[in-house]
């Protein structure tokens, strides 16, 4: 115990230090720390074999007041959300007169084929007009995030890309800290979708997509983005991640390594005590 | 009183059990939830009944403690919320868990307890009984940390690394879990409200 009270000092300081300094220092952290944020399956629009269809969208209208934008937080409705855009109050570049704003969040089919890379999930038609139909817009500085959620939760790192001009250009992109979520500041808005490392079809290699200004954000080896319609490429190609392991193989393995190892534990304690109380009659 | 010295071989063998417990009960809650085979609060409160029949079927068991551990693991609590407010980054605005308030706050409670019963204490006993109290704060706080990653992530490390180290100071300041308990619960909670 003396030992304990000598560490105490020590053990509660450093637990502090590396909470704020991965609090300040990592922008992914989550919030808090295991809160049962509950995460469904991944919603998909055209599922794979296995996979659970009937992704939805969301909608909102906004009043606008005091001619400023307002706070705009619409998210899709699975736990964790699939697609989600945030914007802070004053963020969005409203027209004079504007009333209300219209926010609109749909999964679509996928327009475009990746040379390197695949689309994991849905891709998210987001559209944020106001009353007459105007595209709105949003300066760097105000921070507008879309989020977007992978299809595993343990995804650690992909790219937002926003589907331009024929082609998806990959944005700045970060972890949002829960359930392979990714979040990116984005100035306009339109088809956005979450891309995964991996190989894409090798047809539209040749094509290569303009650089765009986020394109330092892409890992090297990942800027080859090219156009050319696809409709329902929205599921991973190849991923490769359990192919031909039956689903219930890992869960019967697990479960059989628990029980082994808890009923030899079990044995273990009752040598123990048999030895104990073999010790206690000698003496 | 003669006490028996248990083999090394015993002596690592309980805690590698129970980290192998825990590790194959984290690997199920991950199947469950990718395979989408029941909602998450029903996995969450298998996981948790999961991680008790861990720590209890290790044959530990807690023992009485004082009732100001309550407070002081209250007071840890508001610590790490106090500093996650603090500290975050307002980019995004976080939203409550989507989930009825009743059932979430119970099986939020249930896995917050049964993580500390297994860590911090079964696992922490053992080990301090063989490794000694550094090895086991060090060691309960790195598998703290690792047991969120299939879920959240392996950039959860470093700040569940402290977190671990915190609530392994409560274990040591008071000597039992009812403290560290306390304050993880306190903790998850606040996720509700932040």
């Amino acid at each position: 115990m003396a030992r304990a009270h000598v560490l105490l000092p020590g053990v509660l300081g450093a637990g502090l230090l590396v909470i704020v300094a991965a609090r300040l220092v990592l922008p992914t952290a989550p919030p808090l720390y295991d809160g049962i944020i509950p995460i469904e399956p991944y919603r998909w629009l055209h599922p794979p074999a296995g996979q659970p269809g009937g992704a939805t969208g969301a909608t909102a209208d906004i009043p606008v007041r005091s001619g400023k934008s307002p706070l705009v937080a619409v998210a899709t409705p699975e736990l964790e959300p699939q697609a989600q855009v945030f914007a802070q109050p004053g963020g969005l570049t409203i027209p004079p007169g504007a009333q209300t704003i219209k926010v609109s969040i749909e999964p679509v089919a996928s327009e475009g084929v990746l040379a390197d890379g695949d689309i994991d999930g849905n891709v998210y038609r987001i559209s944020v007009l106001d009353d007459a139909g105007v595209a709105l817009t949003a300066p760097p500085s105000a921070r507008v995030s879309v989020v977007l959620r992978a299809t595993d939760p343990a995804q650690a790192e992909a790219t937002i890309a926003r589907f331009s001009g024929g082609f998806w250009q990959p944005l700045k992109t970060s972890s949002s800290g829960f359930g392979g979520s990714f979040i990116s500041v984005v100035t306009e808005f339109g088809d956005f979708a979450v891309i995964v490392p991996g190989p894409g079809p090798s047809v539209a290699a040749t094509q290569v997509a303009t650089p765009s200004v986020a394109a330092s954000a892409v890992p090297a080896g990942r800027s080859a983005i090219s156009p050319g319609p696809a409709p329902g490429s929205n599921a991973p190609i190849s991923r490769g991640d359990n192919a031909g392991v039956p689903g219930w193989l890992p869960v019967a393995l697990a479960g059989s390594v628990t029980v082994l190892a808890f009923l030899r534990l079990r044995v273990r304690s009752r040598r123990r005590r048999d030895r104990d109380r073999g010790a206690h009659r000698i003496r | 009183m003669t006490a028996i010295a248990l083999r090394p071989s015993a002596r690592i063998a309980r805690p590698t059990f129970i980290l192998a417990g825990v590790a194959a009960v984290v690997g199920l809650r991950w199947i469950a939830t990718v395979q989408g085979s029941a909602g998450a609060l029903a996995i969450g409160f298998v996981f948790g009944l999961g991680l008790l029949g861990v720590a209890l079927g290790s044959g530990w068991r807690p023992v009485p403690e004082r009732r100001s551990s309550i407070a002081i693991g209250a007071a840890g609590g508001a610590v790490l919320v106090l500093l996650a407010i603090a500290t975050r980054s307002g980019q995004l605005p976080w939203l409550a868990p989507a989930a009825p308030f009743a059932p979430w706050v119970a099986v939020t409670v249930l896995v917050a307890t049964a993580e500390e019963l297994v860590l911090r204490g079964a696992l922490f006993d053992e080990l301090d009984g063989s490794v000694g109290a550094t090895g086991a704060v060090l060691i309960t706080s790195v598998a703290f940390a690792l047991m969120h990653v299939p879920l959240y992530g392996w950039h959860v490390v470093p700040l569940d690394l402290g977190v671990g180290l915190w609530l392994a100071g409560l274990r040591l300041a008071t000597g039992g879990i009812a403290a560290p308990a306390m304050a993880h619960a306190v903790a998850d909670l606040a996720t509700w409200w932040l």
